[in-house]
């Protein structure tokens, strides 16, 4: 019984005769003995024609050259905002008076007995452990209209693990001249806080995850890294929409 | 990596490309600038094809997440202000008029997959390009590409199906 080729080896071979595809020589014999198979090939190409035709009807003009201007122009201007925007960052926020304000409020946060960070830091869980959240205004993420958040001290490496956010959502890293790190997500959202790492459980918005600049750490959303950084450097896994010295702005997309 | 070769040899048929795959040329114009700009913005390297496949991917990605045009499109207008095509004569500008609305019509009754494997083909790209742009499966990609034809292909000339 002959068993013919099926539409996709058939428009394989068709490509295979203009690019790289691997010729299969059983297909290539098939073809030399079998007159249907051989005329489906001729219709694919055929085909190829009539498509390449209705295609290129929906072509209009590009210019190149107003193009390229337009990108070399935002290139030209995002460039010197972004190295000014980080230059009056640490201007204001010098380190060390930074990192001694940090240790100051993370003590006295951890010292209260309702402190999310507290437990954490006592006796670091292996497992992630559930946690309340807490009300930053800081910390709101733009476009959210109230926001919950959680912060830090990175010692080693930090994992952000970012659950539940809808397609469409801003999820933006901002690094910081210090050693904490936060993660503030619209209210509603739940926290967990393990050994290095962070997840939420957040809810429809926009969310902002704080880290430190020099830290190595993940950031994992809907189960896709989307940003790693370690001794190799700063890995942008994901499309970003924006990636600057301040740090990398994503849109969310579907699965 | 030198801006203006890069430019000259890739935008082009990234515009294209995009233009097919939104059927809007501002909207193709906007994706198109913004991953030329990601390019540079990255500093990505590599040789050409793997510049062209990271400008398609990024294309790609930036049309399936929806592209809003917001206050980019307004800026790149005042910056880059949309031309009318080239004159035509009236026959071939209708028949082309008609083909290109078949084309639309094809093209939007495709799923997006379909579309973008399609397309991708048709601007050149190799079967493992098209799988590593799309995360598909390699051995996929020559059964979804046949269906899409197919089913363009009746779009857009049914005489040529049905024989």
């Amino acid at each position: 019984m002959i068993s013919h080729l099926d539409d996709a080896r058939v428009v394989m071979l068709r490509d295979t005769l203009h690019d790289e595809n691997p010729l299969d020589s059983r297909d290539v014999s098939h073809l030399r003995a079998c007159a249907a198979c051989a005329a489906e090939l001729e219709d694919a190409r055929v085909r190829g024609s009539v498509i390449s035709d209705a295609l290129a009807a929906l072509d209009s003009t590009v210019d190149v050259a107003s193009a390229k201007a337009a990108v070399r122009a935002r290139l030209d201007d995002r460039r010197p905002r972004a190295a000014s925007r980080v230059r009056d960052l640490r201007r204001s926020i010098p380190i060390g008076r930074a990192a001694a304000i940090l240790l100051v409020t993370a003590g006295a946060v951890a010292a209260l007995p309702w402190s999310p960070i507290s437990p954490w830091r006592a006796t670091p869980p292996t497992a992630p452990t559930s946690l309340p959240t807490t009300t930053s205004q800081s910390a709101a993420p733009e476009g959210a209209a109230s926001a919950a958040s959680v912060t830090v001290d990175v010692t080693d490496r930090i994992e952000f693990v970012v659950r539940s956010v809808p397609a469409g959502s801003a999820l933006e890293v901002v690094w910081r001249d210090d050693t904490a790190a936060s993660v503030a997500a619209p209210e509603g959202s739940s926290f967990a806080l393990g050994a290095g790492r962070v997840e939420v459980d957040a809810s429809a918005g926009a969310i902002r995850i704080e880290a430190p600049r020099g830290a190595d750490l993940a950031v994992t959303v809907n189960g896709r890294t989307f940003l790693e950084r370690s001794a190799a450097g700063l890995t942008v896994a994901e499309p970003a929409v924006e990636v600057t010295d301040e740090g990398v702005r994503f849109l969310v997309r579907e699965p | 990596m030198d801006f203006d070769a890069t430019f000259d040899q890739h935008y082009a048929p990234l515009v294209r490309y995009c233009q097919r795959l939104t059927g809007d040329a501002d909207v193709a114009d906007d994706i198109a600038q913004e991953s030329m700009v990601r390019l540079f913005d990255h500093q990505v390297s590599g040789p050409d094809f793997g510049i062209r496949a990271w400008l398609f991917k990024t294309a790609t990605h930036l049309v399936r997440d929806r592209y809003r045009v917001g206050q980019n499109r307004i800026r790149l207008l005042s910056l880059h202000p949309v031309r009318p095509s080239e004159p035509e004569s009236p026959e071939s500008s209708l028949e082309r008029q008609e083909l290109r609305q078949r084309a639309r019509e094809a093209l939007d009754g495709l799923a997006p997959r379909d579309r973008e494997i399609l397309l991708m083909r048709y601007s050149g790209f190799s079967y493992k390009e098209i799988a590593a742009a799309i995360d598909v499966e390699a051995t996929s990609v020559g059964t979804l590409l046949a269906r899409a034809e197919r089913r363009f292909a009746a779009a857009v000339s049914p005489a040529l199906e049905a024989s």
